[in-house]
């Protein structure tokens, strides 16, 4: 198997703060009001460093894939 | 998935057509679109802190209220109060920029405003020295870092010629030791326009200036600024509405021969009859 596959495999699912956060604040029938805007401040703000940890995090690998030079592998998958 | 469409229990064709009209009202989330989100509602969070803080007992933000109405409804307080005067010509530019571009990073620069406060300031900036010959001429006089305002050129079409016999200590020392009290408006005011000019008035906000591109919103924030902003803005307000009128004067001939300019200039330097400029 393709080294950076196999690297990539190896990554365990990550539980995303924000996505859960996003699910409660979009499920509610009305937007939040001022006194839960205040409330859950703290934790929209710790969700948003989270997820820009993250991005940050993501966009270093997918730099690095992509400054890989090609390389051909043994079994290419059907169809091509 | 694989337990809808595998082919030993074929899944009837109405019910695939369900699922695939499903389907394409989904779309993949994205890290990005994630961020987004999260992002527009700790801007809102943040405004509704700015209004719950500074105005505990004002009209609350409205919960439907996006991040930036519920910013521009917490300074609109502030302007009510009078604690500053808000910079709205910034704000509308960058909101009109964001309207412009959605997808540009112009929603980031306008919510930079709700760290930092958007006060307007006063010093002299390269836009007033392009819309105000005057200006450009009496920053020349009085503060080094302008005195390439001006040219030989522009002076000499302005009927000026004294200026260069004059160093800047001298001129400021003038200023200093003259009654311009009984001059008519705006020439009254000229001590506080010099001071302006040579950013030496000791206010903060009459002494700094806001460029484009080398202005950062956090210069003063709401946190660790406001209430030097707003005493800054107690001595400040009566000299605004008189740089404001200095203007008005000036833009009054910018197109003809430069007489306002050359009377700006001549009471200056001591050269104009009919006033007590020389403290005497």
């Amino acid at each position: 198997m393709n080294r950076v596959i196999a690297a990539l495999l190896t990554v365990k699912p990550r539980q995303i703060q924000a996505v859960e956060l996003l699910h409660r604040l979009y499920s509610r029938s009305t937007p939040p009001d001022t006194a839960t805007l205040l409330q859950m401040g703290p934790e929209i703000e710790a969700a948003l460093r989270d997820v820009q940890a993250l991005s940050g995090s993501t966009g270093k690998v997918v730099k690095r894939c992509l400054e890989l030079s090609a390389v051909p592998i043994q079994s290419p998958p059907n169809g091509f | 998935m694989s337990g809808i469409v595998r082919c030993a229990d074929p899944v009837p064709a109405e019910r695939l057509l369900r699922l695939g009209n499903a389907l394409r009202r989904l779309r993949p989330l994205t890290l990005g679109a994630v961020e987004g989100r999260i992002t527009e509602f700790c801007f809102k969070y943040q405004a509704v802190r700015l209004v719950e803080t500074h105005f505990p007992e004002g009209e609350r933000v409205n919960p439907r209220d996006d991040w930036d109405d519920a910013l521009f409804h917490f300074l609109r307080m502030v302007s009510a109060k009078d604690w500053f005067e808000v910079d709205w010509e910034v704000l509308d530019e960058l909101y009109n920029c964001w309207l412009n571009d959605p997808e540009g990073s112009y929603n980031e620069d306008l919510a930079a405003y709700l760290t930092g406060i958007p006060v307007k300031v006063y010093g002299f900036s390269e836009n007033d020295f392009e819309c105000y010959t005057g200006l450009r001429v009496l920053a020349a006089m009085v503060n080094e870092a302008h005195s390439d305002q001006v040219s030989a050129d522009l002076l000499e079409d302005l009927g000026i010629y004294r200026i260069g016999a004059v160093t800047i200590e001298e001129t400021l020392e003038r200023v200093r030791a003259t009654d311009f009290s009984g001059r008519p408006e705006p020439l009254c005011w000229l001590p506080e326009m010099v001071g302006i000019a040579a950013a030496n008035t000791g206010n903060v906000l009459l002494d700094t200036t806001f460029e484009w591109g080398e202005w950062w919103p956090e210069f003063f924030t709401w946190a660790d600024d406001l209430e030097r902003v707003r005493a800054a803005w107690l001595e400040a307000k009566p000299v605004a509405a008189h740089l404001e009128a200095f203007k008005e004067w000036l833009a009054e001939e910018e197109e003809v021969d430069g007489e306002k300019i050359r009377l700006m200039v001549d009471v200056l330097l001591g050269e104009q009859e009919g006033g007590d400029e020389d403290g005497e």
